[in-house]
C-alpha cells in the first residue's frame, strides 16, 4: 500500500467526518433557544473551521493556510466577547429602563 | 510609568502635531456655555420662540379654538382655504406617485439585469473575456513588471492601482456616512444636552470592566496588532496584504475597546488621530496614483526601483501601497464599531 | 519511519476527532447552555490540541509547526474568557435560573 494513498484517505475521512460534525453544530446554532447556545455553537463552529484548515493545510503542503487559521481564531473569539459585551450592555440599559419605569408609575 | 517632560511644547513632535492640525486652538481649553456667550459678539436680545409665536393651522389644531380659526379663515380668505388644501392633497398624491414610480424603476432595473446575465457566455468558451490577452500578460510578465511574487497583489495594487483607491474611496465615504447618520451631538446644543449627556455614564455603553478579559486582552491585543501587520508588510510576498492586515489590525482596536472601554482606548485612537490617518493615508494614496497615472499616460520609465524579489523591501510602490490602504480600513474597522456603539469616539 | 509517522498522527488525529464527536452528542444530549458550554469547550482545546498535535507530527521541526503551537496556545487563551463571558451573559440574562442549577450559596452580583 503506497504511503500517499494512506495520507490521502486519513485526511480525507478526517475532513468528512468534521464536515458531518460541523453540521450538527449548525443545527444548534439554529434551534438554539437562548442567545447563549447560538453563541456558543458559532464558538464551535469556528475551532472546527481552524481544525479543518489546518488538516487542508498540511494535506495541501500550503503553510500559507495556517495564517488564515489564525486569523480565524482570533477573529471567532472576538466576535464571541463582542456579541457577549454587546448583549450585556443592551440587556442592562433595557432593565434600568423598566426600572425607572417602575418608579415613575 | 513614563517620565513627564516639561519641555514638550519646544519638541519637533509638538510643532509638527501643530502644524498637522493647522495651528488650532488648545483642545482641553474648556469653556462653558455662558463663557462662550460672553465671548460672541452681543446681538440683540435672543427672541425666544414660545408657542404663541407659531402660526396657527387649522389642520393640526381640533379643537374649539382652532375650528374658529379654520372657520374664520374660511370665511374671510377662500383662496388660503383651497391652497392649503390643495397642499395636503398634493403632499398625498405625491406619496402615491413616488411609490409607484419607484416600483416601476425597479422592475425595469431587474428586467434589464436579467436580460444582460442571460447574454451571458457560457462558462468555458474561448471567446470570454476572462481569457483575453490580459490573463497572459498578467501570468507571463507580472513578476518580472511588478517584482512581487504574489501575483494578486501585484495585479491589484500595480496593474489596477486606481481601481483599488477607487474600493478606498468607498470606505472613505461609507465612513463619512455614517459618521453623518450615528454621530452623537457633542458640544453643540442646549445646555441640558450637555448635563443629560454627562449623566449617562459609560456603563450604558459598556459593562463594567472584565478582570479576566482585561488580562487575556492585554496579551492579545499587542499579538493580534503585530499579526496584523505582519500580514500587511508581507502582502507582496505571501497570501495577505492592505484590506486583510487592516482589518486585522481594525479587530485588535476593537478587542482593546471593549476590554478597557472606550475612555482607554481614547487615549491612544481618538477622533483626531483617526481624522489625520484616514485623511492622510487617502491623500498620499492619491499621490501615488498620480505618479502612476503621469509616468504610465507619458511613457515614463518608474524610477521606483524594484529591488529583489523575495525581499520586504521590495517591488516599488505596492510596499507604501499597502501601508496606506491597510491604515484605511482599520480606521473604518474601529470607526464603524465605534459609531453603531457609541456614535462617537 | 514514514509509517511509523503516520501511525502516530493517525493516532493522535483519531483521539482528537472523538473527543470532537463526543462533544458534538453533548451539546444536544445536555438540556441547559451552562451545561453545553462544558461540551463545546472540550472541542476548544482537547479536541483542537490533538488534530493540531497529529498536523505538528506530520510536519516536522519547520516554521509551519511553531505555526500550529501558536494555533493551539492562542484558543487556549481564549477559550476560558469566551467561557466566563457566556457564563456571566447567560447568568445575568436568565430569569428562571433556579430551574436548572442550585444557587442558593451564590450571593447577588
Amino acid at each position: 500500500m503506497n504511503i500517499d494513498f494512506a495520507y490521502d484517505i486519513l485526511f480525507g475521512t478526517a475532513i468528512v467526518l468534521l464536515a458531518v460534525g460541523m453540521f450538527f453544530v449548525l443545527v444548534r446554532a439554529i434551534r438554539g433557544p437562548e442567545i447563549t447556545d447560538r453563541i456558543v455553537a458559532t464558538n464551535m463552529l469556528g475551532t472546527m473551521t481552524i481544525m479543518t484548515i489546518c488538516i487542508l493545510a498540511v494535506w495541501l503542503d500550503e503553510s500559507y493556510l495556517l495564517d488564515v487559521a489564525l486569523i480565524y481564531a482570533m477573529i471567532s473569539f472576538l466576535a464571541v466577547v463582542v456579541l457577549t459585551k454587546v448583549y450585556l450592555g443592551v440587556h442592562r440599559e433595557h432593565q434600568k429602563q423598566k426600572e425607572n419605569q417602575e418608579k415613575g408609575e | 510609568m513614563s517620565r513627564i517632560r516639561s519641555d514638550y511644547e519646544k519638541t519637533f513632535g509638538y510643532r509638527f502635531r501643530h502644524f498637522v492640525e493647522g495651528d488650532l486652538p488648545e483642545k482641553n481649553e474648556e469653556l462653558t456655555i455662558e463663557e462662550l456667550y460672553a465671548r460672541c459678539p452681543k446681538e440683540e436680545e435672543e427672541h425666544v420662540l414660545t408657542t404663541a409665536d407659531l402660526p396657527k393651522d387649522p389642520f393640526l389644531h381640533h379643537d374649539e379654538e382652532g375650528q374658529a380659526d379654520f372657520a374664520a379663515i374660511k370665511e374671510q380668505d377662500p383662496a388660503e382655504d383651497a391652497r392649503r388644501f390643495a397642499e395636503i392633497t398634493g403632499i398625498r398624491w405625491f406619496k402615491k406617485v413616488y411609490q409607484f414610480s419607484a416600483m416601476i424603476l425597479c422592475i425595469c432595473i431587474i428586467t434589464m439585469l436579467i436580460i444582460t446575465v442571460t447574454h451571458m457566455p457560457i462558462h468555458g468558451s474561448s471567446d470570454t473575456p476572462t481569457s483575453n490577452e490580459v490573463m497572459d500578460r498578467y501570468l507571463e510578465k507580472g513578476l518580472k513588471e511588478t517584482g512581487s511574487p504574489n501575483l494578486v497583489t501585484g495585479m491589484i495594487l500595480q496593474y489596477r492601482a486606481f481601481d483599488t483607491f477607487g474600493e478606498t474611496n468607498v470606505l472613505f465615504i461609507s465612513t463619512c456616512v455614517v459618521m453623518l447618520l450615528l454621530m452623537a451631538p457633542k458640544k453643540e446644543g442646549h445646555k441640558e444636552e450637555k448635563e443629560d449627556k454627562k449623566k449617562i455614564p459609560e456603563e450604558k455603553f459598556e459593562p463594567e470592566g472584565d478582570i479576566i478579559l482585561g488580562t487575556v486582552a492585554r496579551i492579545a491585543v499587542p499579538m493580534i496588532l503585530l499579526f496584523g501587520l505582519y500580514i500587511l508588510l508581507n502582502g507582496h510576498l505571501s497570501p495577505g496584504g492592505g484590506f486583510s492586515g487592516g482589518a486585522i489590525m481594525g479587530a485588535g482596536l476593537i478587542l482593546h475597546c471593549v476590554a478597557f472601554g472606550f475612555s482607554k482606548t481614547a487615549r491612544f485612537f481618538n477622533e483626531h488621530v483617526y481624522e489625520v490617518v484616514k485623511v492622510g493615508s487617502l491623500c498620499l494614496y492619491a499621490m501615488i496614483i498620480t505618479y502612476y497615472l503621469f509616468t504610465g499616460a507619458n511613457g515614463i520609465a518608474s524610477v521606483v526601483p524594484l529591488g529583489t524579489v523575495g525581499n520586504i523591501i521590495s517591488s516599488g510602490l505596492i510596499l507604501p501601497i499597502n501601508i496606506l490602504v491597510g491604515l484605511e480600513v482599520a480606521c473604518t474597522m474601529y470607526a464603524f464599531y465605534a459609531f453603531f456603539r457609541k456614535g462617537g469616539f | 519511519m514514514e509509517w511509523l509517522r503516520f501511525v502516530i498522527a493517525a493516532i493522535f488525529l483519531a483521539g482528537g476527532l472523538t473527543v470532537a464527536a463526543i462533544s458534538v452528542f453533548g451539546i444536544f444530549k445536555f438540556k441547559f447552555s451552562l451545561n453545553r458550554m462544558h461540551a463545546a469547550a472540550m472541542t476548544d482545546t482537547l479536541a483542537l490540541c490533538l488534530v493540531l498535535l497529529a498536523m505538528v507530527v506530520l510536519c516536522g521541526i519547520s516554521f509551519a509547526a511553531w505555526k500550529l503551537f501558536l494555533i493551539i496556545g492562542f484558543p487556549w487563551f481564549a477559550s476560558p474568557v469566551s467561557s466566563h463571558l457566556l457564563a456571566l451573559l447567560e447568568v445575568t440574562v436568565n430569569d428562571r435560573l433556579e430551574d436548572h442549577c442550585d444557587i442558593s450559596e451564590v450571593e447577588e452580583r
